[in-house]
């Protein structure tokens, strides 16, 4: 094969990169999604626009695209009109006028609102939570809002404690219901990295992170006389004053569900117990019903329902009542479920960040680096001239790979921007501009030199790309160390920065150079004026 | 297309002063100004608000009705930035809430970040680490792919553009953050691109070396690829600027470091790496060999 078939044999490589990294550009936004659960069984369904229909159907709860013949509509979902590429798009919901089931968002029962993406609104006793489709790249946190908790142990943990205290935290999370939560350790196992995009209700997600969830179940009788009058909703008690007769290590299942008792009403919380704490809970409700003592339920030592005993219950199932709206209820029963934490976790790092704040910096962010992208540009073609139009694209076949390797490890989940990233991405165009100029310069050096336009193609990329490979490489074992050891924002841009060189030298070996080839024994010749290099086989 | 005669070795002693100067001058800030840290390395809360207009008083009395304790609070383009010491994240929580209230601001143009004091330690052990072995991986490589002088000169220089980017902050009382952290290392990363470049060329030429002594054949290196120098360092140093004018608040503090730090990497590949790096090979005894025979044919 000769060097002429290589330059288009690299050429045809190159295209076919191109169409994967567009493939994993396109399409470029997804569209939005609602899940749903309704007691155990859950869904999701696509969000397009304008509407979907929320409605009863014989399953229970359904979303539609429009309302089926099997389906009583209960609200529409709508995306806000006027929401423009800039701020991200809210939606509405707007129940029917003959829906006689309560919606509720966050606690209050609502006719319409607005709801932004992550929240959870609930039609009678299903709950429904809006997700944003996927873009081709993942945004972090920092960039779309959101909230990012580090949660450290008081003490030194075990990695086995850790572990357990990882898989509470992600089946407390799962339960929020936030679409792309990731909960994950760091820091060698000394601390969990909780991070929930577009939440809404941090304080409340706050709640159910942070709460150790020691469920502890006291014979009021069995305390201080004192200490007994005291008892209430609500009360702490003082630590080493009770001793508990059983834990919430037995419970098995807990749900959250309507109160069916009259004197408390609103949501209440069942849970099942397992054989152990199913025999314990029958000899203690059997001895206490003739006298109807009182049983204290408390939560992380404070009393959460203290209620007396009416019947004697040997099936292990029971539920406790303590004036819950459904969404207290919800929340108790997904700490009750997980059980309680094996380390006591303390809050390391919070990070609330509104979604338009982000996408301010990021809109920002990718202006200025247009504008600064866009002069660098026409002083290249006026500095380079025609070889400076090979520079626009070459630049632009890099930031193709580059983008679409982001957007293909973005599906694979693997990647999420943030603004150090970005930086990143702002230092790799500089470096990728950086390898295009070496390669002309030392391409107009060699035809001073007295080359033909042929052979200072040839070696002048020859020279050029081994400059390029070390500097590139330098940069890349430079990074290595920053992406293994650093923790947090360093992370990212590390990361972004390894990819770029990477694309960049790809970019160099199968696009710029064998460009530059085929333009030195083509086009330059013509005109070298407009490639600005004068001379060359003539000398 | 013809390489300048600018006498860079020549003017050595005048650039050396220059970098002396610079960094005695960052030396002195650090130790007597010293580095205004951010939360992330000593943990406390801070409470961004954009999206407002109120006055600086107002926000004032808003955040002590809102029970925060000895807040900092520093205008930007559309808001405030609000630093406080409170590590409790509950409790910043609370009052960022209560002051957005208070203020009339939306909840989305509300940004809390709170950090305990030992995950600050943690952070801030960390980016040493990292950078140090980040040093050492570089000293290996230049090592072994090129050679030992030119890694230990090339890492002087490193240490002078970080020195003098640490010495910017600490004069202009800017403070240290994470993407702080990011930018040097950005830097160091392009600083050590350029002298890479210069070494490269300098390398290559040594290869047919025998009419003229080092010195001048690394002066000649540097006109060689002073085109490039130029216009790679316009081409990094243009995007950077303007995200300096018109980037969000973040983004600013980014750039200001990623500016002062790429004019002085540019700066010390040439006017540092390289004549230190000549100084050191004209010791050898082939290169004093050739001064003897050449010295003063300039």
């Amino acid at each position: 094969m000769d060097s002429r078939q290589k330059n288009y044999l690299a050429l045809a490589g190159l295209v076919v990169l191109l169409i994967g990294a567009l493939l994993f550009l396109l399409p470029l936004k997804a569209a939005d999604s609602v899940s749903w659960q309704v007691g155990t069984a859950s869904g999701s369904s696509a969000l397009k626009w304008p509407k979907a229909v929320i409605g009863l159907t014989a399953d229970g709860i359904g979303v539609q695209q429009t309302a089926g013949s099997d389906m009583t509509p209960l609200a529409t979902l709508e995306q806000v009109t006027g929401s423009t590429g800039t701020v991200p798009a809210s939606w509405r919901i707007a129940a029917t006028t003959e829906s006689t089931v309560p919606i509720t968002v966050g606690g209050k029962v609502v006719k319409s609102a607005d709801l932004s993406y992550g929240t959870t609104f609930t039609v009678g006793t299903s709950s429904l939570s809006l997700q944003e489709g996927a873009s081709s790249i993942t945004q972090g946190l920092d960039l779309r809002g959101g909230l990012s908790v580090i949660l450290t142990p008081k003490k030194p943990a075990d990695a086995v404690a850790m572990q357990r205290a990882l898989v509470i935290m992600n089946t407390r999370v799962n339960g929020l219901g936030v679409s792309e939560a990731t909960v994950q350790l760091e820091n060698d196992n000394q601390a969990i990295l909780v991070q929930l995009p577009g939440v809404r209700d941090a304080a409340g997600a706050l709640d159910v992170i942070g709460q150790a969830g020691q469920l502890e179940f006291v014979e009021v009788a069995s305390l201080p006389t004192t200490l007994q009058a005291e008892i209430a909703d609500g009360f702490k008690m003082p630590a080493g004053s009770y001793k508990p007769f059983m834990t919430g290590e037995v419970i098995t299942t807990a749900n959250a569900k309507a109160s069916t008792n009259v004197a408390r009403p609103g949501y209440e919380v069942s849970i099942s117990m397992n054989p152990v704490g199913t025999k314990i809970w029958a000899d203690v409700t059997t001895r206490s019903f003739p006298t109807q003592a009182r049983i204290a339920i408390l939560l992380d030592g404070t009393v959460v329902s203290a209620p007396a005993v009416n019947e004697a219950i040997t099936g292990g199932d029971t539920s406790i009542t303590g004036n819950f709206t459904a969404d207290e209820a919800r929340k108790l029963a997904m700490i009750l479920q997980s059980g309680a934490l094996p380390v006591d976790l303390q809050f390391s790092q919070t990070m609330v960040v509104g979604p338009t704040l982000g996408q301010d910096s990021l809109h920002q962010g990718v202006i200025a680096a247009l504008i600064g992208l866009a002069i660098v540009a026409v002083y290249f073609v006026v500095y380079y001239r025609g070889l400076g139009l090979l520079n626009w694209a070459a630049l632009l076949v890099f930031f193709i790979l580059y983008i679409g390797v982001l957007a293909a490890m973005s599906r694979a989940g693997q990647f999420a921007l943030s603004l150090p990233g970005l930086a990143g991405i702002v230092l790799s165009i500089g470096l990728a501009a950086d390898t295009s100029v070496l390669i002309f310069e030392r391409f107009a050096e060699e035809i001073e030199m007295g080359r033909t336009y042929r052979s200072a193609a040839k070696s002048g990329s020859l020279h050029a790309i081994m400059t390029s490979l070390d500097a590139d490489a330098v940069s890349f074992a430079s990074a290595i160390p920053l992406f293994i050891f650093a923790i947090g924002p360093v992370k990212g841009f590390a990361l972004t920065l390894m990819i770029g060189l990477v694309c960049d030298l790809v970019a160099a070996i199968l696009f710029t150079i064998p460009a530059l080839k085929i333009l030195a024994e083509t086009l330059v010749p013509k005109m070298p004026g407009f490639f600005g290099v004068k001379g060359g086989a003539s000398k | 297309m013809k390489w300048p005669h600018i006498d860079f070795m020549g003017r050595r002693n005048v650039f050396f002063a220059i970098s002396a100067v610079l960094v005695l001058v960052a030396l002195g800030s650090l130790v007597f100004r010293g580095l205004t840290f951010g939360i992330e390395f000593q943990g406390g809360t801070v409470i961004t608000l954009t999206n407002t207009s109120k006055a600086i008083e107002e926000v004032r009395s808003a955040a002590a009705g809102a029970g925060v304790v000895n807040p900092v609070i520093q205008t930007t383009s559309r808001g405030f930035i609000i630093r406080t010491g409170e590590t409790g994240t509950v409790a910043a929580e609370g009052q960022a809430t209560k002051l957005a209230a208070a203020l009339g601001i939306a909840q989305t143009d509300t940004q809390v970040s709170t950090i305990g004091p030992e995950w600050g330690a943690n952070v801030t052990n960390s980016a040493l680490l990292a950078l140090a072995v980040s040093m050492l991986a570089i000293l290996a490589y230049i090592s072994i792919r090129f050679e030992y002088k030119m890694a230990i000169t090339g890492v002087i220089a490193l240490v002078h553009d970080a020195v003098i980017t640490l010495g910017i902050y600490s004069l202009v009382g800017r403070e240290v953050g994470p993407n702080t952290i990011a930018a040097l290392l950005t830097i160091l990363g392009y600083s050590l691109y350029d002298t890479i470049v210069v070494f490269h060329r300098i390398r290559e030429n040594t290869e047919n070396l025998s009419k003229k002594t080092f010195m001048d054949m690394a002066n000649d290196s540097l006109n060689q690829v002073f085109a490039r120098w130029v216009n790679t360092g316009l081409a990094s140093v243009i995007p950077v600027v303007t995200l300096l004018l018109i980037g969000g608040t973040t983004l600013k503090d980014f750039a200001f470091a990623l500016t002062v730090g790429l004019l002085s990497g540019a700066y010390s590949s040439v006017a540092l790496a390289s004549p230190l790096y000549a100084m050191w090979k004209e010791r050898e005894p082939r290169y004093m060999a050739l001064r003897k025979k050449f010295a003063g044919a300039k």
